[in-house]
C-alpha cells in the first residue's frame, strides 16, 4: 500500500473546519504579536543603541547558536535535557508546518503531495521519536525543578503552567495519533514506523469504531485549542524566551568583550551620567532583562555570590526587568542595592555562562557611573583612590618617581632619552609601585625580553595609570583624563607597539583607548613570549621540576580568550605537566581583585582569594602560576592567610620563564 | 551666615619626582598639586553649615598664581551651586605674612560671620596664615577644631583634641576664625557634573598692585631658598647595661652596641641544658633562693 495518511482524516477539510481553524490561528498569532508589541514598547523606553549592523551575518550567527544550543549544552544534566527537548519540539513544530503546507497549500492548489513514500516513513519515525524525546526530557526537567529542587532555582506559577501545557500538548498529540492508527493502521507495515503511536493505538484498540472516531475528533480540537493557547500565551509567560533569547543572540555585542560605551563630557551640560533609572539603560539592556530565563547559571558562577556577598547577577537583571515593566521611575541604584552593585568584580563569568546571551556588565557599570559621577555615592575607601589617581596618576598615591624604581638596577632604555625602540614595555602601576613581588615580576619579564633580543624600552615616570580600574568602577571622567594623558604621551614618543604584563592595562590599551584615537598594536606578554619561544628566540635551558596549576586571569581569559598561550608556554618550561583546576579557562574563578574590590578589604562572607587558593591546593600541585599582577597579589595574600607561603609556591608565568630560559 | 573659606594649592613634596636632590630645586612641571587636605575639610565644613542652616553664603578665597584656579574649581565643585563667590588674589610669593595680609585685607572688605581655614598646609607645615589673619582682623580664633556648633545667634562652640581621647570645648563670639583639623568631617568627592560646570566657572581675580592693597610694607618677609629631602634615619643611641664595666660600656657606645660583652657567657646546647645553666647561674648569684 502507499505509505501515507489522509491529513484531516475524521476531521474534514471543508469550510466548516478550515474557517474556525484559521480564525483561531489568526487570533492566537494576533495575541502573540500584541503581547510582544507591548513588551517591545517597554524596551523602547531605553536609549538608542546601534546593534543592527551586518544584520544578515548576525542572523546567521544567531540561527546557528540557537539551533545548535551550544551555550545551553555547556552544562550537562539540565543543559542536555533542554537541548534534546528543544530539538524534539523544533522537529514536531517543523513537522506540523509541513503538514500545513501540504494540506492547505500544495495539495489543494497544485495537487502536490510529499508526505508519502519513504519520506513519509522517515517523517513518521522522526516525529514519533521526537515526541517521545520531548516527553522524557520534559519529565526530566520537571523532576529537577519540583523534586530535586536545586538550590537557588526560583519556581513560580508560570512554570507549573508551562509544564502542564507542554505535557498536555505532547500527550494529546500521541493520543490523537493512537486513536487514528487504531482506526486505520493496525496490522499494517506502516504502523511500525510510528512506534509510540502504535503503542497508544493498542491501548485504544478496545474502543469501538465509533468510539475511536469521537475520541479522536474531540482530542483533535482540544489539541488545536491548547496548542493555539500555547502560541497566544508565549509573550505572557516565560515561553517568551523562545523569541526574546533568540532576539538577544541576534542583537548581541560584536565588539571586544566587555567593551563599554564612552561618555561624552564635551558640552558638560548633561544633568546626570550613567543609569539613574530605566530610561537611561539602552533598549538592549531592557531586552536582556526580559530574555533572562532565570536559569541561575550566572549566579552559580559569580564569585561574589558564591562567597556570600549580596550580589546575584540573575537577581540584578530580574530587578531591572521589574523596574522596566512596573516602576520605571524608580532609582536603579536603590533598587539593586549599593552593596550588591559594588560587590561585582567585573569578572564576566555571568555573561560567559549565560545561555540567553544576557550582557550583565554594561548595566552594572552604567549604574556605577551614575552613582559615582552624578551622586558621588560609593564606598568610602574609593574616595582616596580616586583622588590619588587624579593627583598622582597612580592608584596608590606614591608619585611618578617610584615608577622607575623596579628598573633602577637594570639597563633598560627610556623613551625620549635613548634611541627609538621597537616595543614599549608598559609596566603598569600595580607592578611598578606595590609589592616587591610584583616588581620582581617586572624584572623577570624585562630579563626575558632581553634574552629574546628585543629592542624595548619603558616610559618610566611619564606613565600614568591606564585607568581601567576607574572605568570599571564607573568613574568615566577620571578614566578619560588618564586615557587622554597616556595617549598623548605615547603618541608624542611615536610608540607603535606595546607589550604589557597586566591584563587590565592590556584590555584598556587595546580595547578602550582606540575609542579616544589610539592606534597602537598591543600584546600581552604571554602572547609575545609564546611567539618568541615558537620562533626559537627564547631557548629553554632548564625545565622546571615542580608541578603547577594555572589560574586564568579574568581579563586575560574571559575578556580576551588567551587560554592556549600560557599553557603552551608552560608546556615548554615545565618538566611535568600542568594540573588544571576544575574551574579553569572560560570557567575560571575570579581572584576577587577586580571592579575596585582589591581596595575594599570586604568583610562580608568568605574571601574570594582564599576560596581560589583552596581550589588550587586541592589539585595536588606544588604551586600556582598566573599572568596578572592583581591575581598574583590576591593569591599570594590568600596563601599567606592559610599559612602556606612556604609550602605552596605562587609565581607569575614570566618568573618561571625567566627561571627556565 | 556668610562664611569665608581660605584655601591653598599645595605641591606634594613627599614625592621626590619634582625635586632635584643635588640642588634642591623644585620643578613645578613634575610636581603633583592638590587642594590642601586641611583646607578641603574647611570647605566641606562650610558646605555642611550652609546645608544645615538651609541658607547662607560661601566665599572661597585663595592667593596665588593662575594655576591656583584649578584648585579653586575643584573646591567649588565640592559645593557646586552652593558656593556663591570664588576669588583669587593674584600673587606669586611664597611668604606667609604677605599672604596673610592679602587675605586679611580682602576679607575685611567683605562682611563676614565666619572664617574657616585649614590648620596647616602639607607642604610647609607651618600653620601660621590662619592665625595671622585672625590677629590682623582682631578676631577670636580657635585652631585645630574637630567640631563646630552654633548654639545661638552670634555664638559658636568648637571642640579641639587634647590628646588621649579628651576634647576641649571653646566658646566664642562671632565673627571668628577657626582652623580645621582633619577629624572635623569627611570631605565629599565632587560630583563630576559639578566638575564639568566648574570648568566654565567665572573666578574673580584681584590684583594687589592696584591701590588699597598692602601699602609700603607689602614686601615679602621671607622667600623660598631650597628644599632638602629628609636626612637619613638617625641610628638609635645604644644604652649600655649599667652592670657592665666602664670599659665595656664605652666600647659598646662607640660601636653602637656591636661589641661583644666580655662579662657574658654563651652556652650552646639543647633547651634543657640551657635551662640548667640558667638555673645554676641564678642560684649562684643569689637571684633565686636555693630550693633545698
Amino acid at each position: 500500500m502507499a505509505y501515507t495518511r489522509e491529513i484531516y482524516w475524521n476531521i474534514g477539510h471543508g469550510a466548516a473546519v478550515l474557517v474556525p481553524l484559521y480564525l483561531l490561528t489568526f487570533t492566537a498569532v494576533a495575541l502573540l504579536a500584541l503581547g510582544f508589541w507591548r513588551r517591545i514598547k517597554v524596551y523602547r523606553q531605553g536609549r538608542v543603541l546601534g546593534r543592527t549592523d551586518g544584520l544578515a551575518d548576525r542572523a546567521l550567527v544567531a540561527l546557528k547558536q540557537v539551533l545548535s544550543q551550544k551555550k545551553v549544552l555547556r552544562v550537562p544534566g539540565a543543559g542536555t535535557a533542554h537541548g534534546l527537548f528543544f530539538w524534539s519540539f523544533f522537529l514536531l513544530f517543523a513537522g506540523t508546518c509541513l503538514i500545513v503546507v501540504q494540506a492547505d497549500f500544495s495539495d489543494p492548489l497544485f495537487g502536490i503531495r510529499f508526505l508519502k513514500g519513504h519520506f513519509y516513513l522517515l517523517f513518521s519515525l522522526v516525529l514519533d521519536l521526537a515526541g517521545l524525546g520531548a516527553l522524557f526530557m520534559l519529565g526530566g526537567l520537571f523532576v529537577r525543578r519540583y523534586l530535586l529542587r536545586p538550590q537557588g532555582l526560583v519556581t513560580k506559577g508560570d512554570h507549573a503552567l508551562m509544564h502542564a501545557l507542554l505535557f498536555t500538548i505532547l500527550l494529546t498529540g500521541f493520543m490523537i495519533e493512537g486513536t487514528r492508527m487504531a482506526a486505520t493502521e493496525l496490522g499494517m507495515e506502516l504502523a511500525v514506523w510510528s512506534p509510540v503511536g502504535l503503542l497508544v493505538a493498542k491501548m485504544f484498540a478496545p474502543f469501538g469504531v465509533e468510539g475511536l472516531h469521537n475520541v479522536h475528533r474531540c482530542l483533535w480540537w482540544f489539541h488545536l485549542l491548547i496548542s493555539l493557547g500555547f502560541i497566544a500565551l508565549v509573550p505572557f509567560t516565560l515561553f517568551r524566551h523562545i523569541f526574546t533569547t533568540s532576539a538577544n543572540y541576534l542583537f548581541a555585542d560584536r565588539g571586544p568583550r566587555g567593551a563599554l560605551v564612552p561618555l561624552s563630557f564635551e558640552e558638560g551640560t548633561a544633568q546626570h551620567y550613567g543609569a539613574s533609572k530605566v530610561s537611561d539603560l539602552t533598549w538592549k539592556d531592557l531586552l536582556d532583562a526580559d530574555a533572562c530565563t532565570e536559569c541561575k547559571r550566572c549566579q552559580d558562577r559569580c564569585p561574589a555570590h558564591l562567597t556570600d556577598k549580596p550580589l546575584s547577577p540573575m537577581k540584578l537583571v530580574n530587578e531591572l526587568q521589574e523596574a522596566a515593566f512596573n516602576a520605571p521611575a524608580e532609582s536603579l541604584v536603590d533598587k539593586v542595592g549599593e552593596d550588591a552593585l559594588w560587590s561585582c568584580t567585573t569578572c564576566r563569568a555571568c555573561t560567559e555562562s549565560c545561555p540567553a546571551a544576557v550582557e550583565h556588565l554594561p548595566k552594572i557599570v552604567e549604574m556605577r557611573r551614575h552613582a559615582v559621577l552624578s551622586e558621588s555615592r560609593f564606598p568610602q575607601e574609593y574616595k582616596q583612590l580616586f583622588k590619588d589617581m587624579e593627583t598622582f596618576g597612580d592608584s596608590v598615591g606614591k608619585g611618578s618617581s617610584f615608577r622607575e624604581e623596579w628598573a633602577s638596577r637594570l639597563k633598560i632604555k627610556r623613551t625620549g632619552q635613548d634611541e627609538p625602540v621597537d616595543f614599549l614595555f608598559w609596566a603598569g602601576c600595580q607592578g611598578a609601585l606595590y609589592d616587591e613581588r610584583s616588581r620582581n615580576t617586572l624584572v623577570a619579564t624585562a630579563r626575558v625580553l632581553e634574552k629574546a633580543g628585543l629592542n624595548f624600552g619603558i616610559l618610566g615616570r611619564e606613565e600614568r595609570c591606564c585607568g581601567d580600574l576607574a572605568r570599571r568602577m564607573g568613574n568615566e571622567y577620571l578614566f578619560q583624563r588618564l586615557a587622554r594623558q597616556n595617549i598623548e604621551t605615547l603618541q608624542r614618543h611615536g610608540i607603535k607597539r606595546i607589550v604589557t604584563n597586566c591584563p587590565h592595562c592590556f584590555t584598556a590599551l587595546r580595547d578602550h583607548y582606540p575609542q579616544f584615537g589610539a592606534t597602537f598594536e598591543v600584546m600581552h606578554s604571554v602572547e609575545l613570549v609564546e611567539r618568541l619561544i615558537g620562533e626559537g628566540k627564547l631557548a629553554v635551558q632548564a625545565k622546571i621540576d615542580a608541578t603547577f596549576t594555572y589560574h586564568d586571569p579574568c581579563y586575560l581569559g574571559r575578556y580576551n580568550e588567551l587560554y592556549p598561550e600560557p599553557r603552551k608556554i608552560l608546556d615548554h618550561i615545565l618538566r611535568t605537566g600542568l594540573k588544571e583546576m576544575e574551574r579553569s579557562k572560560g570557567n575560571s574563578f575570579c581572584c576577587g581583585a577586580g571592579g575596585g574590590n582589591i581596595w575594599r578589604g570586604g568583610s562580608v562572607g568568605q574571601r574570594i582569594e582564599e576560596v581560589r587558593v583552596e581550589e588550587a591546593v586541592q589539585t595536588g600541585a606544588d604551586g600556582i602560576v598566573t599572568s596578572c599582577p592583581f591575581c598574583e597579589i590576591m593569591i599570594d595574600s590568600g596563601v599567606k592567610q592559610k599559612g602556606m607561603e612556604y609550602t605552596f609556591r605562587v609565581a607569575d608565568l614570566m618568573e618561571l620563564v625567566d627561571q627556565a630560559t | 551666615m556668610r562664611i569665608i573659606v581660605c584655601l591653598k594649592r599645595v605641591g606634594y613634596l613627599y614625592d621626590p619626582t619634582a625635586v632635584d636632590l643635588s640642588t634642591g630645586d623644585i620643578d613645578p612641571e613634575k610636581m603633583a598639586f592638590m587642594l590642601n587636605p586641611y583646607d578641603e575639610v574647611a570647605v566641606e565644613e562650610a558646605i555642611r553649615i550652609k546645608e544645615c542652616a538651609g541658607g547662607g553664603e560661601i566665599i572661597l578665597l585663595s592667593a596665588g598664581p593662575v594655576e591656583v584656579e584649578e584648585t579653586l574649581r575643584y573646591a567649588w565643585a565640592m559645593g557646586g551651586r552652593q558656593i556663591d563667590r570664588v576669588i583669587r588674589i593674584d600673587d606669586d610669593s611664597f611668604d606667609r605674612w604677605k599672604t596673610a595680609r592679602l587675605l586679611a585685607q580682602t576679607i575685611e572688605r567683605l562682611k563676614f560671620d565666619l572664617i574657616l581655614c585649614g590648620k596647616k598646609a602639607i607642604d610647609t607645615n607651618a600653620g601660621q596664615v590662619g592665625t595671622f589673619i585672625a590677629e590682623l582682623l582682631d578676631l577670636p580664633q580657635v585652631s585645630g577644631i574637630v567640631n563646630l556648633d552654633f548654639p545661638a545667634q552670634g555664638k559658636a562652640i568648637a571642640e579641639r583634641y587634647m590628646g588621649k581621647g579628651d576634647r576641649e570645648e571653646v566658646e566664642c563670639q562671632l565673627p571668628a576664625l577657626f582652623t580645621a583639623e582633619l577629624g572635623l568631617n569627611e570631605a565629599r568627592y565632587p560630583a563630576v557634573t559639578n566638575r564639568l560646570q566648574a570648568e566654565k566657572l567665572e573666578i574673580e581675580v584681584l590684583d594687589p598692585a592696584s591701590s588699597n592693597f598692602l601699602g609700603s610694607d607689602g614686601e615679602a618677609a621671607s622667600h623660598f631658598v631650597k628644599y632638602s629631602p629628609p636626612r637619613p634615619k638617625t641610628r638609635k643611641i645604644f644604652t649600655p647595661d649599667s652592670n657592665l664595666s666602664v670599659m665595656e660600656r664605652m666600647s659598646q657606645m662607640v660601636s653602637g652596641g656591636a661589641a661583644k660583652k666580655e662579662g657574658g657567657t654563651v652556652w650552646e646546647g639543647s633547651a634543657e641544658e640551657a635551662a640548667g645553666h640558667i638555673l645554676h647561674f641564678l642560684r649562684q648569684n643569689k637571684i633565686l633562693e636555693d630550693a633545698e
